[in-house]
């Protein structure tokens, strides 16, 4: 029998483009070193739009939303903690990490073959676990770790020099990173890869404020999936262009009284 | 003299309560070591820090979630439960996310006169750690003149630097006493000593410990040393543990643990600039692990002390739900073994199982006797 709607629905239609996205995401920083490019993995909250200076065959793995499609299989996710746990790291540390580092020592990457190993970690330290995750992931495979310290107080406090001390981190993190790769840093690129960042971030917001809209045209569950998007790699074009179309879909969906976006 | 530091910490309320009556002076809660005694001092200002009471709560749970590590549910207890209402001011040196959040919750549900937050950095190794911790160290300092009413001098920083530096040159000196074949003190009344220089006027601390200090050699202990240990942790005043230990064969010599050596083993070293003296001595203090970034530079410490001291065994006193020791943990254990160091991890809560941690302590003692069973 057919759940009664209170409002008309519709399916996404960009909804297979983000799918798309995520599938090519993982595929490129798995086969990254096939071509020649580069692979760095850290956290979602990374200032992920530096390693993109490096050139545009820099292919990036978030750790998080990694452990979260390895969570959806449950067999493999308990197979990466009790991997995690057999290496006496406490049972009550965070499980993306436990689930992470896992399928890093058993060298079983989600998504079909070996774990592809990082040419270097980056990570900003925004907290306790985050910042032991990647120290813990790069010496294990003996790469380097560039951690930038944010502990610089709440963001209505901000001095010059609070300012200072992060940005001259990730100043000494670009010779470090340029040093790892052996390649030459390019400024118009960090300036590109800033512009889709805050693109990215802008239009989520303005998305998310169209969801007030009554009926709501996105629900929680498929806000969760295309939010991920902007953890998986914000500065890239590709996310920033999608997330302009989803805009304009879900625009449109508030003009049309349309609600729900049901995944298909 | 040394049953003075027991008292002190079975009775630390009492004392800063006493104290303000007879100076008249302000009382600020520490939260976390890495607050910067100095301006404190110079100011005239008591420091005391939060620390739990290791004993059952249920109080705050509505404030701050189970997972939260059993020190900061502890500490904050306390201050739920009014221990801790003379306080006058609160100030946190960043640590750690569970303390920021207990100090956060702090502030909302405890209002003092004056709370500060300073972020100290966490990554100490990076040299842009130094201007911009100085100029931290300086906004603290001007905060605590504005709520004093009156300046600080250099003169006034010039003698809380000696104060507290006066203080942990004499811890240090007791400690080197724990290098004896035969220590004239037990690890349960050096930690005695250590954690109560957290809460008790430091020259009257000091007092104490230079007449302790004139004691130590003439002191013999009824008791043979037994295994040598050394105490891993972070905040782990866990006196019955230390009691217990010593009562089955061990003495602990030596301990890499906030709660003790972390604390004090380095001085503010002047140079002029003052506040940069006191900014590079919380930078170049022996690192916790939310600090210790991005090597483990601990580890070498650690082992350090490990041989300074002659321990034969390491007990690592992991703090359950402690995201940063339980980061360097497994590694820090791995390296200790390898460098010839047996090592026992066991993880702590606020209260503890004595009757099982007593046999795994009375196992790891017989395996490093190597005694045969059979």
């Amino acid at each position: 029998m057919a759940t009664p709607t209170k409002y008309p629905t519709e399916a996404l239609k960009c909804w297979p483009k983000a799918k798309e996205i995520r599938q090519q995401y993982y595929k490129d920083y798995a086969e990254a070193h096939d071509r020649g490019g580069i692979r760095w993995s850290g956290g979602a909250w990374a200032f992920d739009a530096v390693p993109m200076g490096l050139g545009d065959d820099v292919h990036v793995m978030t750790g998080e939303p990694y452990a979260a499609s390895i969570a959806w299989d449950r067999k493999f996710a308990q197979e990466c903690q009790d991997a995690t746990d057999a290496r006496g790291w406490a049972r009550d540390l965070c499980s993306y990490m436990r689930i992470y580092w896992g399928s890093m020592y058993l060298n079983r990457f989600f998504f079909g073959g070996e774990f592809p190993k990082a040419d270097f970690y980056f990570q900003s330290q925004i907290c306790c676990s985050h910042s032991k995750w990647d120290q813990e992931a790069a010496l294990y495979e003996n790469v380097p770790y560039f951690c930038v310290d944010v502990c610089v107080g709440p963001y209505e406090t901000l001095t010059e020099e609070r300012l200072n001390y992060v940005v001259n981190q990730l100043r000494d993190t670009i010779e470090g990173m340029e040093k790892a790769t052996g390649r030459k840093y390019d400024d118009e690129k960090l300036i590109a890869a800033v512009n889709n960042e805050c693109r990215s971030t802008s239009l989520w917001a303005e998305i998310c404020t169209l969801n007030k809209a009554i009926p709501a045209p996105l629900d929680e569950k498929t806000m969760f999936s295309l939010y991920v998007l902007a953890t998986l790699q914000r500065s890239s074009k590709k996310v920033a262009d999608f997330y302009e179309e989803l805009r304009d879909e879900v625009k449109d969906r508030v003009a049309r009284g349309s609600s729900l976006a049901l995944s298909p | 003299m040394i049953e003075k530091f027991k008292d002190w910490y079975i009775n630390r309320h009492d004392y800063a309560k006493q104290w303000k009556e007879r100076t008249g002076g302000k009382v600020f809660g520490t939260f976390c070591t890495y607050v910067p005694e100095e301006v404190l001092a110079a100011a005239n200002i008591l420091p005391a820090r939060i620390l739990g009471s290791h004993e059952p709560q249920d109080v705050t749970e509505p404030h701050i979630f189970g997972m939260f590590c059993p020190f900061c549910r502890d500490a904050l207890a306390q201050g739920l439960k009014g221990r801790f209402n003379y306080l006058d001011g609160v100030v946190l040196a960043h640590s750690c996310i569970h303390f920021r959040q207990t100090f956060n919750s702090w502030r909302i549900h405890l209002p003092v006169e004056f709370s500060y937050y300073i972020p100290m950095p966490n990554t100490v190794q990076t040299p842009h750690a130094r201007p911009y911790h100085r100029s931290e160290v300086e906004k603290f300092k001007t905060a605590v003149e504005e709520y004093m009413g009156r300046p600080i001098t250099d003169k006034d920083l010039d003698r809380g630097i000696e104060i507290l530096n006066r203080n942990r040159r004499l811890l240090r000196k007791v400690y080197e006493c724990r290098k004896l074949d035969n220590p004239p003190l037990t690890g349960e009344e050096a930690m005695y000593m250590a954690v109560t220089s957290q809460f008790i006027d430091k020259e009257e601390h000091s007092n104490v410990l230079e007449a302790v200090l004139k004691e130590l050699p003439q002191r013999k202990l009824p008791r043979d040393a037994g295994i040598r240990l050394m105490a891993v942790g972070s905040e782990n005043d866990d006196a019955e543990f230390f009691k217990m230990v010593e009562a089955v064969g061990g003495t602990v010599v030596i301990d890499e643990q906030c709660a003790g050596s972390r604390y004090f083993w380095n001085e503010s070293a002047p140079n002029g600039d003052r506040l940069a003296a006191i900014a590079n001595r919380y930078l170049d203090r022996p690192p916790c692990p939310v600090k210790d970034y991005p090597t483990h530079s601990r580890f070498q410490h650690v082992l350090n002390l490990a041989k300074d001291y002659r321990a034969q065994g390491a007990i690592i006193m992991q703090e359950k739900f402690c995201d940063p020791h339980e980061g360097d943990n497994p590694r820090l254990k791995k390296f200790l073994e390898e460098n010839g160091i047996p090592t026992l991890s066991l993880e702590f809560d606020s209260t503890n199982p004595l009757g099982p941690f007593r046999i795994r302590v009375e196992a790891f003692l017989e395996t490093i006797r190597g005694e045969e069973l059979f």
